[in-house]
């Protein structure tokens, strides 16, 4: 999967391509819109992210020239600002989705994934980790070939491990993940705490291995066994 | 009449470089965030060392939802907010302890709404729903395990009343600054600086009362 990061500061460009890249994905930057725009006269992309403020001009210019010329490439807009107004610009002139400043690495991941997914809908929607089977059209989940039943917020959790597979989740980035910034106090560990304790139970009580393990008290990881 | 209003546009314009501050802000926390999260990732991290960074990213959360606080401060005081439409209370009210549902499950704590089902009020929205979600997370955050949260609606206004602990002499405190209008600036209470001008903006009244381990909230609109 080839993905163009269209952002200015370099700081945080370093941080995206390192962790992308880590993931697997083929990763390029562009510093200004022009340059984004020759790259994506030259080559294909499965998904582009793309910050507002951009120093040569405005990424919403970007977007309604992208609008028709390009149906089959994801867009996630990246900005600093939560103003309605340029969220609903963005996803009219057909953005995938949106996220705010500052982001977890992590969430990016899970919405980059998401978008990629529902473009590509001939492509394969069966997750296969070791035992585990995710059906990402139906929703469902199977162990062994036995199925088991999620709630939604388990399933949520799962797709968000899988997704995130051998990295460091830390707590604030699951409960932001499950519940938006909403729950901005201490109570959501003791959310995130019993949502991840449901679900490994719910997987290994169909034979799954324990590949979700807890590390102190700074998050979870789903680690390859 | 001609000083008033250029005195006016003054503080819209002053209330706008601090909007406009406060979103510079977002990006250099989406850096520090970003090299929190990288730095958690590798396999060399102590015990020690996976906490402090952790601690960093929990602490770049906290300056992100003060920094949200402040820009919507700023916003409300530009006057931004002043359209009206009809709202139904009940639903509204049914949509938000949903969303806030974990934090009520995670201390077991009944919520019971007693209510006149079909009122509507004319408000702003964005304003409200604020104001109300607010309310219940104050609520249910300072709530005990096993707690109650119950919530009057009427047409006069709303009354939250909820169990809390008697010897949290720091959010007693909290809300006696926050009547007087000196709330403090750390997240709670930035907070409750927001609950307070909403009601000024919406022109409802907000009062606070505690008895022994009862704490109640009215609304008055």
């Amino acid at each position: 999967m080839k993905l163009l990061f269209v952002e200015d500061d370099k700081d945080l460009i370093r941080s995206l391509l390192f962790y992308f890249h880590d993931l697997g994905y083929i990763c390029e930057k562009a510093g200004r819109i022009q340059e984004a725009e020759e790259k994506l006269f030259l080559y294909e992309y499965d998904c582009l992210i793309i910050d507002l403020g951009l120093p040569d001009g405005n990424a919403l210019d970007l977007l309604e020239s992208l609008k028709n010329s390009r149906e089959d490439v994801g867009i996630l807009v990246l900005s600093a600002s939560s103003n309605l107004d340029n969220k609903v610009k963005a996803l009219e002139l057909g953005a995938d989705d949106y996220l705010t400043k500052p982001f977890h690495l992590s969430e990016l991941n899970a919405r980059i994934r998401s978008i990629i997914r529902r473009k590509k809908q001939h492509g394969k929607s069966v997750l296969n980790v070791h035992e585990i089977e995710i059906d990402t059209d139906s929703n469902r989940v199977s162990v062994h070939e036995n199925e088991i039943k999620l709630t939604k917020k388990e399933y949520d959790l799962l797709l968000y491990f899988v997704f995130n597979r051998n990295k460091v989740l830390s707590k604030s980035s699951i409960s932001e993940h499950l519940w938006g910034d909403f729950m901005d106090q201490s109570d959501r560990h003791d959310a995130v705490y019993s949502h991840v304790k449901n679900l490994k139970k719910k997987l290994s009580d169909k034979g799954s291995k324990d590949y979700i393990q807890s590390l102190y008290s700074v998050g979870y990881i789903f680690k390859d066994l | 009449m001609k000083t008033s209003e250029s005195g006016k546009g003054e503080l819209e314009k002053r209330q706008q470089y601090i909007e406009h501050l406060s979103h510079e802000i977002m990006t250099p926390l989406a850096i520090i965030k970003s090299k929190a999260e990288l730095l958690l990732q590798s396999p060399a991290l102590r015990e020690e060392d996976l906490l402090n960074t952790a601690a960093i990213i929990e602490t770049v959360d906290r300056l992100t939802s003060i920094n949200k606080g402040l820009i919507l401060l700023s916003k409300i005081h530009q006057g931004i907010y002043i359209d009206r439409e009809q709202i139904s209370v009940v639903p509204l009210i049914q949509k938000m302890i949903q969303m806030l549902n974990p934090i009520a499950e995670s201390k077991n704590i009944q919520i019971e709404i007693t209510s006149e089902l079909s009122l509507t009020i004319e408000t702003n929205k964005t304003l409200f729903e604020i104001l109300i979600l607010n309310t219940l997370k104050n609520a249910l955050i300072h709530n005990i395990q096993d707690g109650t949260l119950k919530i009057w609606i009427s047409n006069d206004g709303i009354s939250f009343e909820n169990t809390g602990l008697i010897g949290k002499k720091e959010i007693k405190e909290l809300f006696k600054r926050f009547v007087s209008g000196a709330a403090s600036p750390d997240s709670i209470g930035l907070g409750l600086s927001i609950m307070k001008q909403i009601c000024e903006q919406l022109d409802y009244q907000l009062d606070y009362k505690r008895s022994g381990h009862i704490h109640r909230l009215n609304i008055t609109f």
